[in-house]
Order: C-alpha cells, then sequence, then structure tokens
C-alpha cells in the first residue's frame, strides 16, 4: 500500500507540473502590473488581449491562415496515410517491408536538417515562399504519424466486409466508400487531429520554407519570446494552446462518437 | 489446504458479480466450479488468488485468514486460459520463476524445473522459447510452473479451453495424475460438464454470482437441486402433472409418487426412459441418426418434447413409428410447480 | 490478398512523391556537404568542409551542447515516463481526465513550452517569487540562473515538460496489456509487485520503451526553438550554429553550413542503427515475438 501512495503522489505532482504553467500563461495574459516579488499580479487588464485581437496586429487573420495551413496539411496528410496503408496492409508486393520501413524515415531525419536540405530545390522549383512549398514539407514531418495510425486501423478492419460487399455486387470503390471508409473513422479522426497538431506547431520548417511570406502562430511568437515581452507573448501562447487544444478535444469528442456509433451497430 | 469461502460478494465498476458465495474444499480434493461464462466463476477465483478485491466476506486458507493477504503471499496459484507464459524467458526459466521468488538457489531451481518438465512429459525442452513450443506443450510448461509454486491451492481457469479436443483429453489425464501424484487441493473453473463429472470429487453449479448445488458428480447430475441445474446438464423434459394421494398424474404418464399434493414437473432425462421395456410412456420416433458406436434416436412425445436416446443396438425401427416405453423412476426428479426457482 | 499492379502504383505514388522529397533533402545536404553547389560555382568534391568543421572550437562546443540535451532529455523521459505510466496503471486513471490531462503537453508547441519555462523558471519567475515569499532569497539576483546557460537546463526542462508525457502515452497501451495479464501472473506465482514490474513488465514493455528514446533524442538533437528560446549565446545548440552558417551572406559557408547538418543526420542516423541493432537482439530475445 505505500508504493500505492507514492506513485499516487507522482500522479498529483504530474498533473500539478501540467496545469500549472498554463494557469500562469492566462494569468500573464491578462496582466497588468505585476512586479517582483509578488506571488499575483498587482492588476488585470484585457487591453493587450483588446489590442492583439482587434488592433493592427491581425491575430484572427494570421489564426484563420495558421489553421487553414494545419488543416490542409491535416486531411492531406490522412489521405496519404489511408493510401499508403492500404497498399502495405491489405495487399502483398515486392518491397512491401521496405515501404513500412520508409515510413520512419522522416523520424530519423530531424526536421532542420530536412528544411535546410531541401531549400534550395523548392527555390528552384519555385515553390519556396509560397503554401504549397509549406504544406509539402509539413506533410513529410506528419507522414510517419498518420501513416503509422493509418496503418494500424487498416490492419485491424481488414478486407472482409468489403469482400462481402463485392460478393453482393458493390463495385471496389463503392465497397471501399460504403463499407470499409465508416469503419476506419475513428482512426481517420485519430490521424486529422496527429496531422493537425503537428503542423501547428512547426517553426523552422515554415520559416525556411515559407521564408516570412507564409506567417503562422508559431512564427510570430518566437520573436516576441526573443524581445522579452511576458505578457504580449503569453496573449499568443494562450491563443496557440486554446486554438490546438479546441481543434484536438472536437476531433476528440468526434472519435468517440464513432466509437460509440460502432459499439450499437 | 483446505479452503473455506464465507460469504463473499465481489462487484466489479458497480455490477455485483458475485452474491454472497459460500464454498468450502476439503484438503487434497478437487473440486469444479461449473457455469456459463459470466456466471462468476473466474471471479471466483481471482478473489480467492487476491487479484480481485472482495466487498465482502472472508476467504480461509488452512484455517488461516487471507483475506487481505496481497496476491503474491497467498500461495494460490492460478493456471489461466491464456496460459500467460512470459515470452522473454525459456521454458525452464519460466518454471523457475516462482522458486526465483522464493529464493532459491540457481541451480537448485534449473534442476527442480527440468524434474517438473519431466513430469509434464516435456524432457529436455527446458531451453525452448515459447514461440518454439506447441500449443499442447505450452500447456504442459504452465502447468509444471504453477507446481514449482508448490501451490497451497491449485486454481485452473479453465485450462484447456483452448486446446483441441484430442489434446484436451490428454491434458485431463495429466491433471488428473498430477492431482494424484502431488495431492494437492485444486479447483477447477469449467463450462464443460463432462469436464467437471468426469475428473472432480465434489461439483459446484454457479449460476448468477451464486452456487446453486454443490455435491459429489452423481448427485449433481441425477438429483439437481432445481431447474437451473437440471438444464445445465441439458437432456431432460419436463412433464406437468400433479400429484394427488402419493400418485403423479399427467396427460402422457402416470406412476407412484410419495409427496404432498401439488402441481409439478418431472424431470425427465433420455437416460431414464427404456426402450426395450414396453411401459407407460407412448413416443413416436422422429428421427434415426447411424453414429458408428450408437444410434442417435429421436423420440417425440404427445405434448410435443423431444428426447435423443443413444441406443447401442438399435431395432429396426421406422420413422413415425410410435413405440411403448418403460421409465426408470430413480433418475427421476421432482420439481414442485408452487415454489419454482 | 490482391496483388493489381498499377492498384497498388496508385496507392503508394503520393507517399513515394513525399519520401522522394525527404530523400532529395538528404541528398542535397550530402553533396553540398562536400563542396558541390553548382548554382554557387561550386563543383569540386571534397572532404575539406567536414575536416575544418570538426575542426572548429565552435563547432565542437555545439555538438556537446546537443549531445548534452539530447541524451539528458531523452534519459530523463524514458524513466520518468515509464514511471509515470507504470502510475497510471496502477493506480487505475487507465482513462478519463487525468489521461487527457497526460496527453495535453503533446499537443503544446514547443515555442509556448519556452514561455513557460521563461514564466516560471527565470530570475523575475513565479518559482524565484515562491522562493522569495519563503524567505530563501531576498533579492531576483539571488536565485539560481536555470535559464540562458551554458548547461541549457532551461531547454532540458522544457523538453521534459514535453517529452515525460509523451514517453507515457506511447508505452501506455503496450504496459498496461502487459501488466494485467503477464504482471498479473507473476504475482499469482510469488512475485511482489515492484520485482512482477522489473522482471515481467518492465522487460516486455522495453521496446517501445527505447523506440520512445529514440525518437525523443533524435528530436532534441535536431531541435531548434528551444535551445534558440531558453539557452546560451554560447555555446549554441548544432541547429543553431548551423542555422546561423546557412544564413551567413558569405555563400562560401554554405557548404560548412551543410557539414554541420551532415553531422547531425550521421548521427541521428547512427542511433537509429543502434537502435535497429539492439531491436533486432531484443525479438531474438523474446523468441521473434514482438
Amino acid at each position: 500500500m505505500r508504493k500505492h501512495r507514492f506513485l499516487s503522489f507522482v500522479l498529483g505532482v504530474t498533473a500539478f507540473a501540467i496545469l500549472l504553467p498554463m494557469a500562469v500563461m492566462v494569468l500573464w495574459s491578462v496582466t497588468g502590473r505585476w512586479s517582483w516579488p509578488n506571488l499575483l499580479p498587482e492588476s488585470y487588464t484585457l487591453r493587450t488581449v483588446q489590442e492583439l485581437l482587434f488592433g493592427s496586429a491581425k491575430l484572427p487573420q494570421l489564426l484563420f491562415s495558421s489553421i487553414w495551413l494545419a488543416a490542409v496539411v491535416a486531411v492531406l496528410a490522412t489521405i496519404v496515410g489511408v493510401m499508403t496503408a492500404r497498399a502495405t496492409e491489405l495487399y502483398t508486393f515486392f518491397g512491401c517491408s521496405a515501404v513500412q520501413a520508409a515510413g520512419f524515415l522522416p523520424l530519423l531525419v530531424p526536421g532542420t536538417v530536412f528544411a535546410t536540405g531541401i531549400q534550395l530545390t523548392m527555390i528552384r522549383a519555385g515553390l519556396s515562399d509560397t503554401l504549397l512549398g509549406v504544406v509539402l514539407v509539413h506533410l513529410v514531418v506528419a507522414l510517419p504519424y498518420c501513416v503509422t495510425i493509418m496503418a494500424d486501423v487498416t490492419a485491424a478492419v481488414g478486407v472482409r466486409h468489403e469482400e462481402q460487399a463485392a460478393v453482393l455486387g458493390a463495385s471496389p470503390l463503392r465497397a471501399f466508400f460504403l463499407v470499409t471508409l465508416p469503419q476506419l473513422l475513428p482512426g481517420i479522426l485519430s490521424s486529422l487531429s496527429m496531422g493537425f497538431v503537428l503542423s501547428y506547431s512547426q517553426y523552422f520548417t515554415t520559416l525556411m520554407v515559407g521564408g516570412g511570406r507564409i506567417k503562422t502562430l508559431a512564427l510570430v511568437l518566437v520573436p516576441y519570446i526573443q524581445s522579452g515581452d511576458r505578457a504580449l507573448s503569453s496573449v499568443y501562447a494562450t491563443v496557440f494552446v486554446s486554438s490546438a487544444l479546441l481543434v484536438f478535444f472536437l476531433l476528440e469528442w468526434a472519435i468517440k462518437r464513432t466509437e460509440k456509433r460502432g459499439e450499437t451497430q | 489446504m483446505k479452503l473455506e469461502i464465507k460469504d463473499l460478494s465481489v462487484s466489479l465498476q458497480a455490477q455485483p458479480i458475485l452474491r454472497g458465495v459460500s464454498l468450502t474444499v476439503e484438503e487434497g480434493e478437487f473440486v469444479s466450479l461449473l457455469g456459463h461464462s459470466g456466471c462468476g466463476k473466474s471471479t471466483l477465483l481471482k478473489t480467492v488468488a487476491g487479484i480481485l478485491p472482495p466487498d465482502g466476506g472472508s476467504i480461509l486458507l488452512g484455517g488461516e485468514e487471507i483475506t487481505k493477504l496481497p496476491a503474491h503471499r497467498r500461495g494460490t496459484v492460478i493456471v489461466f486460459q491464456d496460459m500467460r507464459l512470459f515470452p522473454h524467458m525459456t521454458a525452464a526459466e519460466n518454471v523457475a520463476f516462482p522458486l526465483k521468488m522464493q529464493g532459491v538457489s540457481k541451480a537448485e531451481r534449473l534442476r527442480t524445473a527440468e524434474e517438473l518438465l519431466e513430469k509434464v512429459q516435456l524432457p529436455g525442452l527446458g531451453q525452448r522459447r515459447m514461440s518454439e513450443l506447441s500449443g499442447g506443450q505450452q500447456q504442459r510448461v504452465a502447468l509444471a510452473r504453477a507446481l514449482a509454486a508448490k501451490p497451497k491451492l491449485l486454481l485452473l481457469d479453465e485450462p484447456f479451453s483452448s486446446l483441441d479436443e484430442n489434446l484436451r483429453e490428454e491434458m485431463r489425464s495429466l491433471v488428473a495424475q498430477l492431482h494424484r501424484e502431488f495431492g494437492m487441493t485444486t479447483v477447477l473453473v469449467t463450462h464443460d460438464r463432462e469436464e467437471a463429472l468426469a475428473m472432480s470429487h465434489r461439483v459446484a453449479v454457479m449460476s448468477a454470482g451464486k452456487i446453486l448445488q454443490y455435491d459429489v458428480p452423481e448427485e449433481v447430475y441425477r438429483h439437481p437441486a432445481n431447474r437451473t441445474v437440471a438444464d445445465y446438464f441439458g437432456d431432460c423434459c419436463y412433464l406437468g402433472g400433479r400429484v394427488e394421494n402419493g400418485r403423479f398424474v399427467s396427460e402422457l404418464f402416470s406412476c407412484e409418487a410419495a409427496l404432498p399434493d401439488g402441481r409439478y414437473d418431472l424431470m425427465l432425462r433420455a437416460g431414464a426412459i427404456r426402450t426395450k421395456q414396453a411401459g407407460a410412456l407412448a413416443l413416436t420416433v422422429r428421427q434415426i441418426q447411424f453414429r458408428g458406436v450408437d444410434t442417435l434416436v429421436t423420440l417425440e412425445a404427445g405434448n410435443g418434447q423431444r428426447w435423443k436416446c443413444s441406443l447401442r443396438d438399435c431395432p429396426a425401427w421406422s420413422v413415425g413409428e410410435t413405440i411403448s416405453c418403460d421409465v426408470t423412476l430413480d433418475e427421476c426428479v421432482f420439481f414442485s410447480q408452487d415454489n419454482r426457482n | 490478398m490482391r496483388k493489381k499492379k498499377w492498384h497498388i502504383a496508385v496507392l503508394l505514388a503520393p507517399f513515394l512523391a513525399l519520401t522522394a522529397l525527404l530523400l532529395l533533402s538528404v541528398w542535397n545536404v550530402a553533396i553540398q556537404s562536400f563542396g558541390y553547389i553548382p548554382a554557387f560555382g561550386l563543383t569540386e568534391f571534397t572532404t575539406e568542409h567536414y575536416a575544418k568543421v570538426l575542426q572548429d572550437e565552435t563547432f565542437l562546443r555545439a555538438l556537446g551542447v546537443s549531445l548534452r540535451i539530447a541524451l539528458l532529455s531523452a534519459v530523463l523521459s524514458a524513466v520518468l515516463g515509464v514511471l509515470l505510466s507504470a502510475a497510471l496503471i496502477r493506480c487505475r486513471k487507465r482513462d478519463g481526465a487525468m489521461l487527457y490531462l497526460v496527453r495535453m503537453p503533446i499537443l503544446v508547441p514547443h515555442a509556448v513550452v519556452a514561455v513557460f519555462a521563461i514564466n516560471l523558471l527565470s530570475q523575475a519567475g513565479l518559482v524565484a517569487r515562491v522562493a522569495a515569499a519563503l524567505g530563501l532569497i531576498a533579492e531576483q539576483s539571488q536565485f539560481p540562473q536555470l535559464l540562458f546557460t551554458p548547461d541549457y537546463g532551461g531547454a532540458i526542462a522544457a523538453y521534459l515538460w514535453k517529452e515525460i508525457p509523451f514517453v507515457a502515452y506511447f508505452v501506455l497501451a503496450l504496459m498496461f496489456s502487459v501488466s494485467d495479464t503477464l504482471g498479473e501472473a507473476a504475482e499469482n506465482l510469488g512475485a511482489s509487485p515492484l520485482r512482477s514490474f522489473f522482471s515481467v513488465t518492465l522487460p516486455l514493455t522495453l521496446p517501445a520503451i527505447v523506440k520512445a528514446f529514440l525518437i525523443i533524442f533524435i528530436f532534441a538533437f535536431g531541435g531548434y526553438e528551444l535551445p534558440l528560446l531558453l539557452g546560451a549565446t554560447v555555446p549554441k545548440a548544432l541547429p543553431v550554429q548551423a542555422y546561423l552558417a546557412y544564413m551567413s551572406p558569405n555563400l562560401r559557408d554554405r557548404p560548412y553550413a551543410m557539414a554541420m547538418n551532415g553531422v547531425i543526420l550521421l548521427l541521428a542516423l547512427a542511433m537509429a542503427a543502434l537502435y535497429g541493432v539492439l531491436t533486432r537482439r531484443m525479438l531474438k530475445r523474446m523468441g521473434g515475438r514482438a
């Protein structure tokens, strides 16, 4: 029983360590004055928040373009994931295991090296400083995660129901879309969530290939942190985290719903 | 050692699974817990082993209270259905594992492991990995590993259900032989009627978290305590009727019955029907299936009830023919309809 | 199993295109680091840039910094993450609010974690204020410098905040399924919970733990934002140093920057190769079963 108490303590410390910095961030974002050595701010203000949301900083546009970019990456990465998983899990072909191994390559090549190495190619192909270029590099970063998630569900779902549908007269495409796709849905939503979060938090790859022309929250936040303005960087960080969490929990909620529906069927 | 379970209740995720179970297993006895899946028999086993905490009641082993003892200090070893062999150890290391936990020296425990592997008829396979053993061999390693722990109480959780029919038979006789040799108190959980009847000194029939009947196999089969128990062993039909003045009367059949007056169901098993003797019961032949060792004949009574009788030498009946049969009353049981359970 | 070749080709096309992009990048790093950049008029293959890099004191110190960050982050995350995972399982918190809480740091971008570190750990941060309130220090300057130091403690702390939960979440499913069956069996055979964990659950969860370790090591080794935002000016972390060289207005510095990237890549791949050898050995010990 003593050990149990120790492990409960571990969980308590963990929860505290996770929540405290987030709470402090939110607090800083509405702080007017917080001088040393006070434990709490002396005054609160919504000025910085107002300034950012309605002022010249164009935070709403920035938020929108960041979400748009991450959503595009999430959807494309998931489509690639579904297609790749289908090939490796449901077909047998020469080089199948090589393809599966190649799926992990982006985990082995650090993002900084990848972005640096690809920049010249991007410039030559006219993709540097373009949305398409940034989408492409983000896709490479998200690839291993989305492919792994989709490979697991694809292998679990298999082709049994699709074959049944084919025997009952469905064309291959219809069999896939009507029978297999709904069963892949929880995996697809997880993959979307993962792809979104990965693209949303990219900094270096966006900087390198977007060249500062493609602006995202991560790109704007870093200079604020370097400038040492806590209130301002905390506001940006709060918006950044809460929007990421919002998207994540929405997708999580959708996953729970589809799983529940799958159970009652 | 003697196991005494007193008024044990267990719930999982706020669902009551066991509701006041009491059971005593004498030292050296072999007892089966028989019931459908979900009746709580595996839960009972895991609670005895200390894997699940009970809500109430107590467990005594060899007269000592063990209800609060952690699993690893109980000496109640389970052979799980999925065997749970450690894949990162060899067969010998698996068998030696409990000895290592008891602090036995390495040489000593490897020697004991080899001995036990011989006892379960796996001599010389000690260095094999789990993936190099067949299902039956893995089962034997699991048994040897349980024996190595020198359990005060051996618990078998449907250990044969994952094996095919031939292997299952082989494993049953191996377990019976090991039980004779080691003589340890053993509780077997199973849903297989024949297995429970054939292997045990006593059988406890469970349903919905309760023990319905606990007796020697012959009694449980011949004199079921209630209809649920009777139904579990199957192939029985019921004839509804009345007892008046010491005589049971139904629309098909009547006989002597030393019972108080009232409405009764007479449980009639196929085995109680004597097809060779003409008697009070008129039955129609519905189906004749020759199966090699015997012939399975489906007989139907006037009220639509059917029995499947296995006959060694079947007379030359034809389907549709009505025959007259006698009934052996000492294999029949009367259930009062007035207080059904 | 199906075999139609054109199906496979169509399904794999986008994956192969993206993989080609990655390989092209690796190829670019390789040839440019050997001094071959025709666009800049450099067409001669030479290993002099590697030689120069390996003799450069700044580079060697940056390499030391990055190895230190990667190694400490990965080792501590793995150990503490496994502890957290075990705690989640033992305290029966495998789902629900606690698990969502543990997943949260995985979703938080690195730049934001830098904000956390500054808010809490700087000399004017909350921890220093708590220390002052407790009477442990009187002045800001008495609080130890945790950020922007050459030992990169701030960056490592920030990585830990993100990666301990990552390890816990990454190994949770496997660890749970092992401890729920084989761990339980070990306890049933007389092993204490602690022994059952170390002799059965931990060795059988090891493949997932080592994989998480590798992912974190490579990530922290090649990471840019956290050492940039929380590290010292001198020495810099390797990716920061490499980016600086890459952005140098003197185009002749380009192969030099690429040689640094080449070293990062080689070390990452060496770690991956080591991982490959180790897992193969582990799998063999487990009798070919994953």
